[in-house]
């Protein structure tokens, strides 16, 4: 960036260009507009005064775009029906320049752009382009007065009165701007930026006992003191005496219009507190209710709107004390279906439509940046990914869209250091988080963990578990041999700790059945247990039963045993062969299978207060049953 | 861990498990009969087991 110098042929004073390549530049001392002429400076205009620097940004204000420097070398100042904004001239250490848009200290940067197609001669709201393979919507057309230059330009301009601007946004923050301030359209594209992001220095001094932009004030209509904390930014401010609402931007505070209402409300947020959002100190400065009326039942919201005097404006809105920190998007969603909802897709989230109602504001309090206006219906569509909201405002000059993030009452709290507890939340707000959501999945992954540490542990036991025989003999048994059919086995030793004992029973029978009345019994201490098993087993055509059995005997004492057996059969049946098998400390699946079913109970649980949570969430929507 | 309390829940349940595997627990039940006669030994069929009689229930007539 080279700097040549030359001296004002209006006033003699030394001009220093910031920029080699400016075509115009004006002289700081006697404010000539000045244009180049070969080597010489021409004076062209003179600089009219300008309305109070309520911008952070300044001549000389340097930041980092891209990982470029960049220095503001140039200004020129619009104003239009609802606010004003700045295109900065800024010029990269490459010797490249572009623009830097500052519109209610919403920040956009562009560069001028070789159109793909010729530029129609006039476009509409929503119109559409596609460049690039990127779809571009006309967002807003503005007719904006000429107000004013500054600094140094790559070009002349300074004689210019109505401009129109048609402004085109993406769904993914980039930003574009016909420009027919010519006789040839021109296309700036670019994108939208954060205040952060440009790392900007140099700025204007706005914290210097914050006279730039706080404004005391009366109101004309009652006398009552009026505080303007976005002075510059603030198109109407509110008389909290006689509720007149006032032309921020007149000297004289014109009165715009008086609205009634049936009390006075408090919000419970006082106007001029102070909170930290987004590592940055925001004012509450306004406050309005709004409702709907939908299937006649009235519900209205509370919407603060907060300050920062470099990074703009939020809001922040309550319902029932669910809370959602706002910002307006500086994208158009690319509206999608979403199964067999309505969807849309911002910067890579998917957001599925929620309600579509009128709100109406009903309640206003403070100092907005538009024209405030109690009774004004807006159509509103909300679409949540949660735990975001995005919505869109409409009415039939334009669709605003805004990105809200819910809140509990306790982070708002503590963002403005409220002491004690802020009104419990009642209900499940549309983009609340459920409790359980997240929790479902993870808890289902730790439940894998368990059954699969406990599938280990049965492996385990089934390789390692004792299994010891203690017993085994094979028997005969006819019913028909008349003597008595109740024996007692050889005794038999029960070793180690307790265990369970497994009594197998493996007979010849076919098509045939015999009952076995069992008692274990130990020798010593006469402590018997006793039970039956049912041995059937039909074949043929299909198979019944099966020739053997078994009984788990639980926790058996060691000592020494025997078994009472008494066998019984039809009268008539034939005799059977038979072996008894007994084991001890033999692995049970049906406790592997409880303890299974242990695990399982908290996930099942969690999923199903989750899937009840989603159902009564959904249950609020225009959708309510059709999900 | 997510779930700290699921996992101290899920070690319990596997402890559990293994520590009534160990002492044979089950989730079956027998009838537990105390103090049988030594006579039982000498004599089997003096004693009347619980379940005794099953077949009468399939005889008929």
């Amino acid at each position: 960036m080279s700097q040549p110098a030359a001296n004002c042929p209006n006033c003699g004073a030394p001009i220093q260009f910031r920029w080699s390549g400016a075509v115009q530049t004006t002289c700081e001392y006697c404010r000539a507009i000045l244009v180049r002429r070969d080597l010489n400076l021409e004076k062209v205009g003179q600089i009219g005064d300008l309305p109070r620097e309520v911008s952070p940004i300044q001549i000389g204000t340097e930041g980092i775009y891209r990982n470029k420097a960049f220095q503001v070398v140039g200004r020129i100042l619009y104003e239009y029906e609802d606010g004003g904004w700045n295109e900065w001239h800024i010029v990269f250490n490459d010797g490249t320049s572009g623009w830097l848009s500052d519109a209610q200290l919403e920040y956009t940067v562009s560069f001028l752009a070789k159109a793909p197609e010729p530029l129609p001669p006039e476009v509409a709201r929503a119109r559409q382009f596609v460049w690039g393979g990127v779809r571009y919507e006309v967002t807003s057309v503005t007719r904006a007065h000429y107000r004013g230059v500054a600094g140094e330009l790559p070009f002349e301009y300074w004689d210019k009165k109505d401009v129109l601007f048609a402004d085109l946004r993406t769904s993914d923050a980039r930003f574009g701007t016909i420009d027919y301030s010519d006789a040839a359209p021109l296309l700036f594209l670019g994108e939208s930026v954060e205040f952060d992001e440009l790392h900007l220095k140099n700025l204007r001094a706005l914290d210097a006992g914050a006279t730039a932009a706080v404004s005391s004030l009366s109101c004309p209509s009652c006398g009552a003191p009026l505080t303007l904390s976005a002075a510059g930014h603030s198109l109407s401010v509110v008389c909290p005496q006689c509720r007149s609402i006032l032309d921020a931007r007149d000297p004289n505070l014109q009165v715009l219009e008086k609205f009634n209402a049936k009390q006075d409300i408090k919000p419970i947020i006082p106007l001029g507190a102070r909170g930290k959002w987004e590592g940055a100190d925001f004012d509450v400065i306004g406050f309005q209710v709004r409702e709907t009326d939908a299937d006649d039942m009235v519900e209205s919201w509370d919407e603060y709107l907060l300050f920062n005097r470099y990074k703009g404006f939020r809001y922040l809105t309550v319902y029932n004390g669910h809370w959602n920190y706002v910002k307006t998007v500086p994208a158009v969603p690319d509206r999608i279906p979403v199964g067999k909802k309505q969807g849309a897709r911002l910067m890579g989230h998917t957001y599925v439509l929620f309600d579509t109602e009128f709100a109406t504001t009903t309640y206003v309090l403070g100092e907005f940046p538009w024209r405030v206006h109690v009774g004004e219906k807006n159509g509103i569509k909300d679409f949540i990914a949660v735990p975001r909201i995005l919505s869109s405002e409409s009415t039939e000059q334009e669709t605003v869209w805004s990105l809200g993030e819910y809140m509990t009452g306790a982070q708002v709290w503590q963002a403005f250091h409220f002491p004690g507890s802020p009104p419990p939340a009642r209900g499940i707000f549309a983009n609340q988080p459920a409790p359980f959501t997240g929790q479902a999945s993870s808890m289902w992954r730790a439940c894998m963990n368990l059954l699969s540490a406990m599938i280990l542990l049965t492996i385990l036991f089934y390789l390692f578990a004792g299994q010891e025989n203690v017993f085994q003999r094979q028997y005969s048994f006819s019913p028909q041999a008349g003597t008595e059919a109740s024996f007692v086995t050889d005794s038999f030793d029960v070793k180690g700790h307790p265990s369970n004992v497994e009594i197998s029973i493996h007979t010849d029978l076919r098509n045939n059945w015999a009952y076995f009345n069992l008692a274990l019994i130990n020798e010593s201490t006469g402590q018997g247990y006793d039970f039956g098993r049912e041995v059937s087993y039909y074949t043929g055509s299909e198979t019944e039963g099966s020739p053997n059995d078994s009984a788990i005997v639980p926790s058996v004492a060691p000592g020494r045993y025997y078994l009472r057996v008494e066998p019984e059969m039809a009268k008539n049946a034939t005799s059977m062969l038979y072996t008894l098998e007994i084991k001890r400390s033999v692995p049970s699946l049906g406790l592997f299978l409880l303890a299974a079913g242990m695990l399982l109970i908290p996930p099942i649980l969690t999923t199903w207060r989750a899937a009840s949570f989603e159902q009564r969430r959904w249950a609020q929507s225009d959708f309510a049953g059709r999900q | 861990m997510k779930h700290p309390m699921y996992a101290i829940y899920g070690a319990l349940v596997l402890a559990f498990v293994s520590f009534a595997q160990y002492q044979g627990w089950s989730l079956t039940r027998v009838n537990e009969v105390r103090n049988i006669p030594k006579t039982v030994r000498d004599n089997p069929g003096a004693y009347r087991s619980h379940y005794g009689g099953y077949y009468r229930y399939f005889g008929g007539k």
